[in-house]
């Protein structure tokens, strides 16, 4: 077991203290709360108007691409990451690996740019 | 002093993987299935943790438990609530899914066996420096195709959004 691992120990304790509280206060309304459950009270909420409809909606399709926007340039921004680190000690060549990565991105940015896929409507 | 944790982390990784990833095939609500491939995820992360990867592990965590659990639950909202009927058209698979995973889970039984001790970082900044070196020297190239192919992700995303509006 290296000590690196003793490291992440903490985090799983963090892990375990905020498990922990959210089960624990939850447990405690659940326990502690009155409960009278009527057909107004277990209704879905809809900014307190009478619901229409089912709560699973369908949303249009055009969202998507910003989803998969976001993950595109998660990814990219994960590359930048260990770039960073070594940022000085790569130097020029560093530099112009990177700006090649991003210039190929920033084609398929500008792609959806004017495919009009940006455009929030 | 501390040896027993290794096991006892491995044994709930492991739980977390096999239990959510069971889960996610059997539970038939999609909401709950996308949560629970993200624990998934995080389990997988956690197992990263413990073969020295801290950088991969979390990496794991931006990319999979951030990332890809919101694009599968943006693909949720999109799907009928109705169309779930068609669930049951999946369990014609079975047999090919099995013989696919078999071919699979045999090379990696092999490889579990072959595995000597994983590699642990020492120093600062753990495993990241190294990983960064070889990456932006020896594998410079496959860095650079890395971008096409998220332009390929990126384009082809587009074209089939694109299509299903018109």
């Amino acid at each position: 077991m290296p000590d690196y691992n003793l490291s992440y120990f903490y985090v799983f304790a963090f892990f375990l203290v905020g498990a922990g509280f959210v089960t624990g206060l939850l447990g405690l309304s659940r326990f502690i709360a009155p409960r009278k459950p009527s057909i107004e009270k277990s209704r879905t909420y809809e900014s307190g108007e009478e619901p229409v409809g089912q709560a699973w909606g369908r949303y249009p399709s055009h969202f998507y691409i910003f989803a998969l926007l976001f993950v595109v340039f998660d990814v990219e921004v994960i590359f930048l990451f260990p770039w960073a680190v070594l940022f000085r000690s790569l130097g020029w060549s560093g530099l112009i690996e990177m700006a090649v990565f991003i210039l190929i991105l920033v084609v398929g940015l500008f792609y959806a740019w004017r495919k009009q896929v940006l455009r929030w409507y | 002093m501390f040896d027993f944790l290794e096991p006892f982390f491995f044994a709930v990784f492991s739980l977390g993987i096999i239990g959510a990833g069971v889960c996610v095939v059997m539970l038939r609500r999609i909401t709950a299935q996308a949560l629970l491939m993200a624990l998934t995820f995080a389990s997988m992360a956690g197992m990263f943790l413990l073969l020295g990867a801290e950088t991969i592990a979390l990496f794991q965590v931006l990319i999979y438990v951030g990332a890809i659990t919101i694009l599968i639950l943006f693909g949720v909202m999109f799907t009928k609530q109705d169309d779930r009927g068609y669930a049951l058209f999946f369990q014609k698979q079975t047999p090919w899914a099995a013989a696919f995973t078999l071919v699979i889970a045999v090379p990696v039984v092999f490889l579990a066996f072959s595995f000597k001790d994983a590699i642990t970082p020492s120093g600062k900044g753990g495993d990241l420096i190294p990983l960064a070196g070889s990456l932006f020297t020896d594998y410079a190239f496959p860095f650079e195709i890395a971008s096409v192919l998220l332009l390929a992700a990126l384009v082809g995303a587009i074209v089939l959004v694109k299509r299903d509006e018109q």
